[in-house]
């Protein structure tokens, strides 16, 4: 009973820290998007702008919920559902710290985390289908054809790491890390599996299925108010997943020395979330036949050769 | 190839021209650019302003060429010219450079601004930097009466006004003055312009030395109003004319070119009596009789509610109107039924009338367009001075008389575009212009014989004249037969009496199995008469007659004052016997004051009508002014009227085509109207835009009232769209008569043919016409008979409204020959008082010479006189010598 | 090498963090505006303290979004507007109407600051537009240019004008 108490406890905790960091994600995006622009920034609401984020949340949540009368009203709901709920699950088997996390020592974990972010993609999707609009729809089937062709290598990076541990248990993987980090052996997997995560959360420069200059806001053309506020919050808390599971895997999860193990992986998270949003600052889309050349044509023989050397070197006894 | 076309090469590209035409009529023709100034179609070329220059090859193999003018070289077969030429763009710009020399720095303070030939002109050959740096000549302006502004300085010496008002319109009190550059353009002395065409300058002049005077009081630039087809409605002849509209508001009226009618020119009071719409005689607000008294306002829904509850007893009599559109008069006799529905004109129009439309419909006589005068042989006047009934017709009379016929010109070898030419060799052999008239006339200048003859020994004239022709003898005193069967297409123009307009089609047809292409032409009194007569209604004593002798009935009187049709007598001592009088009415008359109900309709420009000339020509106009608060058209108001009345279906004439086909099934003489028009798109982009395609202030004009805009005007009745989207029509029914870089009137010289000619209700056909009896001549009657003169300003109801024609009119006159005169004592300027009838009226006395002995003058139509019964015998009952004139 | 490119314009943009901001703390801290900053529009008034505006209507043609309206006033020879409204809720601050107009009457000015809480507050009319001095162009009066006589000026005494010529005058 206790037990069942704590886990609910901590999967309620994780998952209000996941939508709070988030939310606080938008603001500091803008921020640092701001300082990396020569601007400042939203620096009025509050001290230096720090209640930026609840006046956000007022005006999303008093927007007007328009569902357009032309779209199928059941998916058009569900989608954006869809996409939160399966992000946030991901979380679910994030080792968070030694024993820390909801469901860490999953021993599926790492296939649990694919087969939630192969999820997701199911809900843009069906933003972009029910929307019953030009836009919304092609953003849908950009968004299809990105993921799956991104997953493909996804799944082969870290496969590179699943052979040198002989495990999809996270908390083993990061107990493997205690000597040596995996971004080390595993660099070509690493690399892959980084875009392919930025891919997946939609982010700079990979956010085509969104492309504004283009499609006006792809999938979520037609989303308001709340629902659009879902997929907002789904997306910046994608980036918070793939930055955990990239530590997860490459860079020792919780470990470090002196500090303390959940501020090792807050920092190591921050590094990378920060990094996600120097992405955006720096790099423009590219066009959508060179995502997909990317994809198939250099990432995916890169990643199989990676897996090929992996494999070879762990015949030849070298670990 | 096509034998009857001229194939010309302009810069290498092929284009045709009819043959008689000038290398620049053919150049704009094919919508080429070529600036000019001097040249106009209807004055013709004098070559005078030396700007349309080309260069002319001389065949194939030349390369240098040579620099003509234009407009003086007729276009002849394979010729080869240029006209983007180097050495003649330059010389070109270098004939704009010395042309703006002294033009003022006018433009934004100038009215024609916008719609300048000049810069137009200026524009087209590139000119753009200034090079003289010496003083600019100036000029003193001088007041040209309440139509014109002059202001010289902006003159180029380009001499189109003063060739078209000596010239042309045969004007005698504006010249050219001084030479070169002193030379100055305007009258003598300062004063009044006193030719009826003289608007036309503000036309003619490429730039702004002459201003629509009454247009500068709001004024708006052409780019900013609301164009819109329509027809004048101040005479019989139908010039097309377009209504230029903005905010609800009346501005102007401009030429609309139509060349079987007005071609280029309009007379004044067309052009500025339409005018009225903004005057303040204007009924805006219709009036009720209850218990407060009369005219207590009430709204359009309760006065049509007012209507529908007299509609509802079975007692009604409509009296429709000669100036109302034929769809207010046969609204009203759908809604009273034919046996109750009454012309309302006098006993002597209805007989006019009548006579009209048996020549046409039934004699089948064929008649005369403006155009066929213009270009006729020979010509005779009997009976009435077209130029003041017709005043477009006198002026196309004119240009038959001025000119030589085109005989006369192919024998000297001088083409008719040659203006200068032509008109000098005139002088030998003048065209035929015979007027027989009790009065002078002021064709009488331009005539090659006057006859002042009293209208009884017309008659008999007009009888000689067929006997004559019919067998030949020397004993000719007048030698009028003679002339006209010398002639091959004469125009016989009659008007005033009914016996004589029978006679003088009896002389067409004799002409016409003599195998001479004669025409006729009748004179009949306003816009809609031959309309009103085809519904074949008794006139208005009738109607008085009807009333006295049954039970009291409810009169409905459509747009009609039927105190200027009627004596006071008559007409109140029957209207006592009235249970109501209602009356729809656009402006204030005595009719309406004493109406217990009068609404408040639409003008001719606040609804589609059609009207049918005199000559037959059925024509459209439409919507002109949009406002908010529009007073609705008339049958609008009788078609809800009579639907809440229960007299008609809830869906009857819906839209305006299903009363036009209401109206064609009831009278088969008006099915051809059909033909007007019969499609309206419902899509608004296939409608001609009536807002030209630089409107502006749109998102600011109302914005005082409420900053958000109202949603834009429709018109579900008429084929144009009333707003700026839609289509710009280079043919047909064109709002805006425009074209790349030719923003002036000027754009329509690029679009000759396109007009939209209206439907002949009778067309002309190849048989002979009927022989018609004459009726037997009254017996004279005593004292002294007297004839009405109307005159362009002054006789007609609706522009003597407009302030600027109210105040050309003059004083009424009583026209006396100086015998008669002296043997009742009276001076010229006397006043006497004279009856007519039960009526009496005072008139000054003008002397006419020239006049028939036994015969006097009257002029009818001034304001706040009740109809007289002319012609009919007058005595003059005092006389007051003291007055002052 | 896209690599190469990528890591350097992320490395330079990295860099940023640490150079000065451009924003401007308005509105505590007033941005400098040019003479030419196209702002809010006024009517202004010739040398002598007389209306510029001729209501030649150009300002209303040329400008895009239809935002200007008047109307010539009824007294002859008099140029003036009886009315001149410029909608500002549709105003898109473009500067054509100043420079179609021909009098220099209408002027742009260095004032954005014109906010309203209602659309209506925003239009304005000649009152509120015009103005008690000559604007940007001090010394121009277009009635000593053009050939219209006025009040002050009759024909021929406009700068570079000859006096009236006599057209009864037998000389060349």
């Amino acid at each position: 009973m206790n037990a069942i108490l704590l886990s609910l406890i901590q999967a309620v905790a994780v998952l209000l820290g996941i939508t709070l960091l988030a939310a606080g994600l938008t603001f500091a995006e803008r921020r640092l998007l701001g300082f990396w622009q020569d601007r400042l920034g939203p620096n009025r609401v509050g001290w230096q702008g720090t209640l930026q984020i609840v006046a956000d949340m007022i005006k999303i949540f008093f927007k007007q919920d328009w569902t357009p009368p032309f779209a199928d009203k059941i998916i058009f709901t569900a989608a954006p559902i869809i996409v939160l709920t399966t992000v946030v699950l991901a979380f679910a088997v994030i080792p968070l710290g030694p024993l820390a996390g909801i469901m860490p020592n999953l021993n599926i974990g790492l296939l649990f985390f694919l087969g939630m972010t192969s999820l997701s993609v199911y809900g843009v999707i069906l933003a972009g289908w029910s929307s019953n609009s030009k836009f919304a729809l092609l953003g849908g089937m950009r968004a299809a054809a990105q993921t799956i062709s991104y997953e493909v290598f996804m799944g082969l990076a870290v496969v590179g790491v699943v052979m040198l541990t002989g495990s999809f248990n996270l908390e083993t993987i990061v107990a493997a890390q205690t000597r040596v980090w995996f971004v080390i052996p595993q660099f070509f997997g690493f690399l892959p599996f980084l875009i392919a995560g930025i891919a997946e959360a939609h982010r700079l420069p990979f956010d085509l299925p969104e492309g504004e200059n283009e499609l006006g806001a792809g999938f979520h053309t037609e989303y308001s108010s709340m629902k659009f506020g879902m997929f907002f919050i789904a997306e910046y808390a994608s980036i918070v997943l793939i930055s955990s599971i990239t530590v997860v895997l490459y860079f020792g999860g919780w470990h470090g020395p002196w500090l303390p193990p959940a501020v090792w992986f807050a920092l190591k998270i921050g590094a990378f979330i920060a990094f996600f949003i120097l992405l955006r600052a720096a790099l423009p889309r590219p066009r959508y036949d060179q995502l997909m050349s990317y994809g198939w044509k250099l990432m995916l023989p890169l990643t199989i050769a990676n897996l090929a050397i992996t494999g070879a070197l762990m015949l030849g006894g070298i670990e | 190839m096509d034998l009857n076309h001229l194939h010309l090469d302009v810069d290498r590209t092929i284009i045709t021209a009819q043959p008689g035409q000038t290398v620049l009529e053919a150049c704009l023709s094919a919508q080429l650019d070529l600036p000019y100034f001097c040249w106009h179609p209807a004055l013709g070329a004098v070559g005078a302003c030396r700007q349309c220059a080309v260069k002319l090859f001389n065949g194939p193999e030349d390369h240098t060429g040579q620099i003509v003018m234009a407009c003086m070289t007729p276009a002849t077969s394979g010729m080869r010219l240029s006209i983007t030429d180097p050495a003649t763009a330059q010389f070109r710009d270098r004939v704009i450079e010395f042309v703006l020399t002294n033009h003022p720095h006018d433009c934004p303070v100038c009215d024609v601004g916008g719609e300048c030939h000049l810069q137009d002109m200026t524009a087209l050959v590139k000119h753009t930097q200034r090079r003289y740096r010496f003083t600019k000549r100036t000029h003193l302006n001088q007041d040209l009466g309440p139509f014109i502004r002059h202001e010289m300085n902006r003159c180029i010496g380009c001499y189109r006004c003063v060739r078209f008002y000596r010239d042309y319109a045969g004007g005698d009190d504006f010249g050219v003055f001084g030479a070169n550059r002193n030379i100055y353009f305007g009258r003598a002395t300062p004063g009044t312009l006193e030719s009826e065409f003289a608007g036309n300058l503000v036309e003619v002049c490429p730039t702004g030395v002459f201003v629509d005077k009454p247009f500068a009081t709001r004024f708006r630039r052409k780019w900013d109003m609301r164009a819109t087809p329509s027809i004048c409605p101040h005479c019989a002849v139908g010039c097309n004319i377009t209504v230029q509209e903005r905010e609800g508001e009346f501005r102007r009226v401009v030429n609309r070119h139509n060349a079987a009618l007005n071609g280029y020119f309009l007379c004044d009071r067309g052009r500025f009596g339409i005018d009225f719409i903004r005057s303040p005689a204007r009924l805006r607000r219709s009036t009720q009789r209850d218990a407060q008294g009369p005219g207590t306002p009430v709204a359009i829904p309760a006065a049509t509610a007012a209507l529908a509850e007299l509609l509802r007893t079975n007692n009604v009599i409509g009296i429709g109107s000669p100036r109302a559109s034929l769809e207010a008069n046969a609204a009203l006799r759908l809604l009273v039924g034919p046996a109750h529905f009454y012309a309302g004109v006098s006993d002597h129009d209805a007989d006019i009338i009548a006579t009209a439309i048996t020549i046409l419909r039934d004699a089948a006589v064929p008649i005369a367009t403006p155009a066929d005068a213009a270009q006729s042989d020979a010509v005779l006047i009997l009976g009435e001075d077209p130029s003041d009934i017709a005043p477009i017709l006198a002026l196309s009379l004119r240009q038959s008389a001025q000119r030589p016929t085109s005989e006369a010109l192919a024998i000297r070898q001088i083409p008719a575009w040659n203006d200068s030419a032509a008109r000098r060799s005139a002088f030998g052999s003048p065209t035929p212009l015979i007027i027989a008239t009790p009065m002078s006339t002021r064709l009488d200048d331009c005539a090659t014989t006057c006859h002042r003859i009293a209208p009884a020994a017309l008659l008999t004239l007009a009888a000689a004249i067929k006997t004559q022709l019919e067998h030949p003898s020397p004993a000719d005193p007048t030698a009028i037969a003679a002339t006209l069967r010398r002639a091959s297409a004469p125009v016989i123009v009659v008007g005033g009496d009914s016996a004589l307009m029978r006679a003088a089609a009896n002389i067409v047809t004799t002409l016409r199995r003599k195998g001479i292409a004669a025409r006729l032409s009748i004179l009949l009194p306003e816009a809609n008469s031959l309309g009103l007569g085809l519904f074949g209604a008794p006139p208005l004593s009738a109607a008085l007659a009807a009333i006295q002798t049954g039970t009291a009935p409810h009169v409905i009187v459509l747009e009609n004052d039927l105190h200027r049709r009627c004596e006071t007598g008559p007409l109140e001592g029957t209207f006592h016997r009235i249970a109501s009088l209602s009356v729809l009415d656009c402006i204030e008359t005595p009719t309406t004051a004493t109406a217990d109900l009068a609404i408040a309709v639409g003008s001719f420009a606040d609804a589609d009508g059609t009207t049918v000339n005199q000559e037959g020509r059925a024509q459209r106009s439409f919507k002109a002014i949009f406002s908010t608060d529009d007073a609705p058209p008339s049958w609008h108001v009788l078609r809800n009227a009579g639907i809440a009345a229960g007299r008609l279906d809830a869906t009857a004439w819906a839209t305006h085509r299903e009363l036009i086909d209401a109206m064609a099934a009831n009278i088969p003489d008006l099915a051809a109207c059909r033909a007007l028009w019969p499609h309206t798109h419902d899509n608004i982009m296939q409608r001609p835009a009536t807002l030209p395609h630089r409107y502006s202030s749109r998102t600011a004009v109302n914005a005082a009232a409420n900053v958000r805009e109202p949603p834009p005007f429709t018109n579900p009745d008429s084929p144009l769209g009333p707003t700026m989207e839609g289509l710009m029509p280079r043919s047909g029914l064109m709002p805006h008569v425009w074209s790349p870089g030719w923003n002036s009137v000027q754009a329509n010289l690029k679009f000759p043919s396109a007009a939209e000619p209206g439907v002949m209700l009778f067309p002309t056909s190849a048989c002979i016409p009927t022989e018609l009896p004459l009726p037997h001549p009254p017996p004279p009657a005593p004292g002294i008979l007297a004839l009405p003169i109307r005159r362009v300003f002054g006789s007609d109801e609706l522009s003597n409204l407009a302030q600027a024609v109210a105040s050309r009119v003059g004083g009424p006159i009583l026209r006396v020959n100086p015998a008669d005169a002296a043997t009742h004592g009276l001076s010229a300027g006397t006043r006497v008082d004279c009856t007519i009838g039960t009526t009496t009226v005072r008139r000054a006395i003008a002397l006419d010479p020239a006049m028939a002995a036994g015969v006097a003058g009257l002029t009818i139509g001034v304001q706040g006189e009740p109809g007289l019964p002319l012609p009919g015998s007058l005595t003059i009952t005092a006389i007051h010598p003291g007055e002052p004139s | 090498m896209f690599i190469t490119s990528a890591i350097r314009t992320m490395w330079l943009t990295f860099l940023h963090l640490f150079h000065k901001t451009e924003t401007v703390q308005y509105p505590e801290q007033k941005p400098y505006l040019a003479p030419r900053y196209r702002g809010r529009i006024v009517l202004t008034r010739d040398p002598d303290g007389e209306e510029r505006c001729v209501s030649c209507y150009l300002c209303a043609a040329v400008c895009p979004c239809d935002c200007i309206s008047l109307q010539r006033t009824a007294a002859p020879g008099q140029w003036t507007p009886e009315h001149f409204r410029i909608n500002f809720s549709r105003c898109i601050f473009c500067g054509f109407c100043e420079e179609a107009c021909p009098t220099s009457a209408i002027q742009l000015i260095p004032d954005f600051e014109m906010s309203e809480i209602s659309r209506q507050s925003l239009v304005y009319e000649k009152e509120h537009l015009l103005i008690a001095g000559t604007g940007k162009v001090p010394d121009y009066n277009f009635y000593r240019i053009a050939g219209v006589a006025t009040a002050g000026k009759p024909k021929g005494a406009g700068l570079n004008e000859s006096p009236p010529v006599d057209p009864r005058g037998l000389l060349p």
